[in-house]
Formats: C-alpha cells, structure tokens, sequence
C-alpha cells in the first residue's frame, strides 16, 4: 500500500492540474434521465416560454383557450398552458386526503398541458401539443408523509408569536421558510431512494397556416418512470419510453422505442456507486434502411461508475462503459485500463426523481 | 376583506370553534381571547392541523371581548393556493359573520401567515 499511495496521489494530482476549474459539474445527466417532463407538451416542442398561464377554473380555461385564438380564428404561436383536473373539476383535496387516498392523490398530482410554437423552418405554420402527466405515487413526497407536516406545524406553532400583539410578519415568514427549508432538505435526504411512480403522454399536430383544422400528426410519446427502494442504501430506478416522432430530414416518422434501468447504491456520504443498462431500438428500422445517415442499428448501452469524495466539494468521478462519456465529462480527463477518470465540484450520482 | 365583528346571539352560552383546512396544506394555529377592557390575551388553544386531534373546543366570552387567531401556513411546493375555514358557532349555529375563510397564495418559500383580531358583539 505504501508503494501505491504516491502512485494514486501522482495520479490525481494529474487530474486536478489539468482541470484548473474543477468541472463545474454542468447538469447532473445521470440524475435527470429518469424523470418525466415537468411540462410535457412544452417539453414535446422544446418550448420555454417566458409565461404560462395557469387556470385554475372552468371560466379561466374558457377564457385562456379564448385567448388562444387571433381574430382570423388562427392558433396563437407561443402559447403555454398547465391545467389541473382536481381544481376544474372542483374536486377538494386537503392534507388528509392527500396523505390517505391514492385516488385523490394521483388526482391531485395530475397536469394537463397544451402548448404552441411557430413550426420549424416554416413560421407561417404552428405546431399544437397537447400533454398528460400524473405521478401514481411517489414516497419522496414529503407533504405525503403525515411525520413530515406534522413536524413543520409543530415548529411553527413554536415559533409563532406569544400573543396578537407580538406579531411579527416579517420575522415569522422568514421563520417558517427556514423551517420547511430545512425540513425538507433533511426528508430528502432520509427519502432519497423511496419508491415512486410517474407516467406522461404528450401529442402534437402541425397547424398548416396555423388553421385548427389543418393539422398533421408530428408524434406522439408515452413515457413511464420510477424507482424501487433498496433497503436503506439502494434504488433501482427504470425508465420506459415509446415514441413516434415526424424527423424533419427525412419527413418520415421514427417509432422508438427505449427502455433503461439503474442501480445506484450510496455509501457513508463518501464514496456511491452505480449500474446502468440501457436499449433503445429503431422499430421501423426497415423504412430507414436507403437512408445512410441515419443509424437503424442500436446496440445495447451501459455504464457503471463510482464517485469519492476526496475532499469538500470536489469529487474523484470513475466511469466505464459505451456511455461513460454522460458521467465523466470535462477538461482533463484521464484514460487508465479503460476507465474514466474525472474531477467534479459536486456530487454527481444522486437517486432518480420525479 | 376586512371582517366584521361577531355577533353575541346569547352571552351566557358557550362559542364553539372549529378551524379546517381546505387544501393540501400544513397549518400551525393559536387562538385567543381578551375580556373587554383588558390588555392581556388568553390563550384558548395553540394546535395543527396535521394531527389526529380535532380543532375544535369552545370557550366563554362577553359582549365587547375580542377573539384573535394567528396561523402559520406551509407547503413544500411554492405559490399554492390555500383555503382555511374558521367558524364560530354558538348552540349548534354559525354565528352571524362567524364563518370566516381565509384564502391566499404561499409566498415563493411556501409559506404564508395569518393573523386576524375580531370583536364578539
């Protein structure tokens, strides 16, 4: 071992020299590839509009789909909405319900979107979509877990003031966003690898001159996510997604479909690892077959890595596989026996969330 | 809306409150009451809503006493809309202006506060 050690520090010192800026960790893909969309028929157009109404009645709705039309009767491009059911369809549901009845739950936790934007390389035309997503259940939630709000009421009882007179606006809101701050950062903490289900759909049409009734088919994609609690220091999260999706450089359309699963097990605070194992085949490959550009033949994908850290913000990341490069990633990484060595500001393998 | 004050149908009766949260959030709560002509106030409960105890109770009062409540209301998701019912009752009947709903939005932390003095008269 003795021999060893200043190999491994030559080692990592090399690494670090040559990262002057410790990747900044850029986004944590490994985290957010299970996921559904926030948004799904914004996310279906790769839209990010500035504003997104949000009706929360029958008459709002109305008037938001009103709206959505010019005086020629033509679809608005840019337009953003997210509705939810349980409040157009005036269905209460309070803390208790939420807390004891799935129905109510998935009810509550379900959005409907519908979006629009100008079509690519025509702005004459609109693409329209539309998106479901509902969570069926999800352990991670902490307003689902009856210890949780019951914990946070306790503390703002107790920080609340002794009589009307000793009020404090102020102090007391800052209070209580300190409480559910906190709170929260410790249930997820203690709740990382819980069980949940999600489920999104999300359409769209192409609106020739932007007319409602001149609409073709762009797509449409189901997409089914989760994770699977692994005793205290594991999650098995899986991922399932079908699509059918118009490609502008073929005008043709592309029938995916992609199924992936990962195992992620986390140690002490210092040192996690985890397994992935992807497959995501071309299900008309055939009528792509005269185009060469185009890559018909998927083969099966994995990655396996561990991160250590080696000292306050800064992570020693190791990856190897066909897809190593989503884990392991900026300047000055090293190559040895076929795995990837990389440094990062923050901790990059964390459980899959809604 | 500022609300009016409560109207005393028989002083020598009892009020009885009740407190329900409407939406998918927590509420920490404290009530009170002040004679008429007192500065202090009396605690007549602190409570949550996020237990398996009513809140709900009752307590004496007289014409010209006031009744005050604070809340504390939260949420893990930001800008939610809330709904919270207060009602005062006396011998089974709301009170006149004793249903009192307190709606709103969280604020970008998820949190929001309450605090309501109101005269029995």
């Amino acid at each position: 071992m003795k021999r060893l050690a200043p190999a491994i520090f030559l080692f990592l010192s090399s690494i670090m020299l040559s990262q002057e800026t410790a990747s900044e960790a850029t986004e944590d893909m490994i985290s957010n590839f299970y996921s559904i969309p926030d948004i799904p028929a914004l996310d279906f157009l790769s839209s990010d509009p500035d504003n997104i109404s949000k009706p929360s009645t029958t008459r709002e709705l109305v008037t938001s789909l009103y709206n959505a039309l010019d005086e020629d009767g033509k679809v608005k491009q840019g337009l953003a909405l997210e509705i939810k059911p349980s409040y157009l369809l005036n269905i209460p549901v309070n803390l208790q319900d939420y807390q004891d009845d799935e129905f109510k739950y998935m009810l509550y936790n379900t959005q409907v979107s519908v979006a629009s934007l100008a079509s690519s390389g025509d702005i004459a035309n609109t693409d329209l979509s539309w998106g479901v997503r509902m969570v069926i259940f999800d352990n991670s939630d902490p307003m689902s877990d009856r210890d949780f709000t019951n914990m946070i009421a306790k503390q703002f009882v107790e920080g609340g003031p002794d009589s009307p007179e000793s009020s404090d606006e102020e102090e007391e809101l800052k209070e209580m966003a300190k409480i559910i701050k906190e709170g929260k950062k410790e249930f997820v903490k203690n709740h990382w690898n819980a069980s949940w289900l999600a489920v999104s759909y999300a359409g769209g049409t192409r609106l020739k001159g932007s007319e409602i009734t001149e609409g073709n088919s762009i797509g449409h994609q189901f997409l089914v996510a989760g994770g699977f609690r692994i005793s205290t220091f594991g999650q098995l999260g899986y991922q399932a997604k079908w699509s059918e999706e118009l490609r502008e450089e073929t005008e043709m359309y592309f029938e995916e479909f992609e199924l992936s699963s990962r195992l992620t097990i986390k140690g002490k605070s210092t040192l996690n690892f985890f397994a992935e194992i992807g497959y995501n085949p071309l299900l008309n490959k055939e009528d792509f077959e005269s185009f060469e550009e185009i890559n018909t033949e998927r083969d099966l994908s994995w990655l396996g890595g561990f991160e250590f850290l080696i000292t306050k913000d800064l992570w020693l990341n190791a990856g190897v596989g066909s897809e190593a490069d989503r884990f392991v990633e900026g300047n000055g990484i090293q190559v040895l026996s076929g795995i990837k060595f990389g440094i990062a500001d923050k901790q990059r393998i964390q459980a899959p969330t809604r | 809306m500022a609300k009016k004050d409560l109207v005393l149908s028989d002083p020598s009766q009892p009020v009885q409150w009740n407190i329900v949260v409407n939406t998918v959030h927590i509420l920490g709560y404290k009530i009170w009451k002040q004679a008429p002509g007192n500065t202090d106030w009396e605690l007549i409960k602190e409570g949550v809503s996020t237990d398996n105890i009513a809140d709900n109770g009752e307590f004496s009062v007289e014409k010209g006493a006031k009744f005050s409540y604070w809340m504390g209301i939260g949420s893990t998701v930001p800008e939610t809309e809330f709904e919270i019912s207060v009602v005062l009752s006396q011998n089974g009947k709301v009170m006149e202006n004793g249903l009192i709903l307190e709606k709103g939005l969280t604020n970008e932390d998820g949190v929001a506060r309450r605090l309501e003095k109101l005269k029995f008269v």
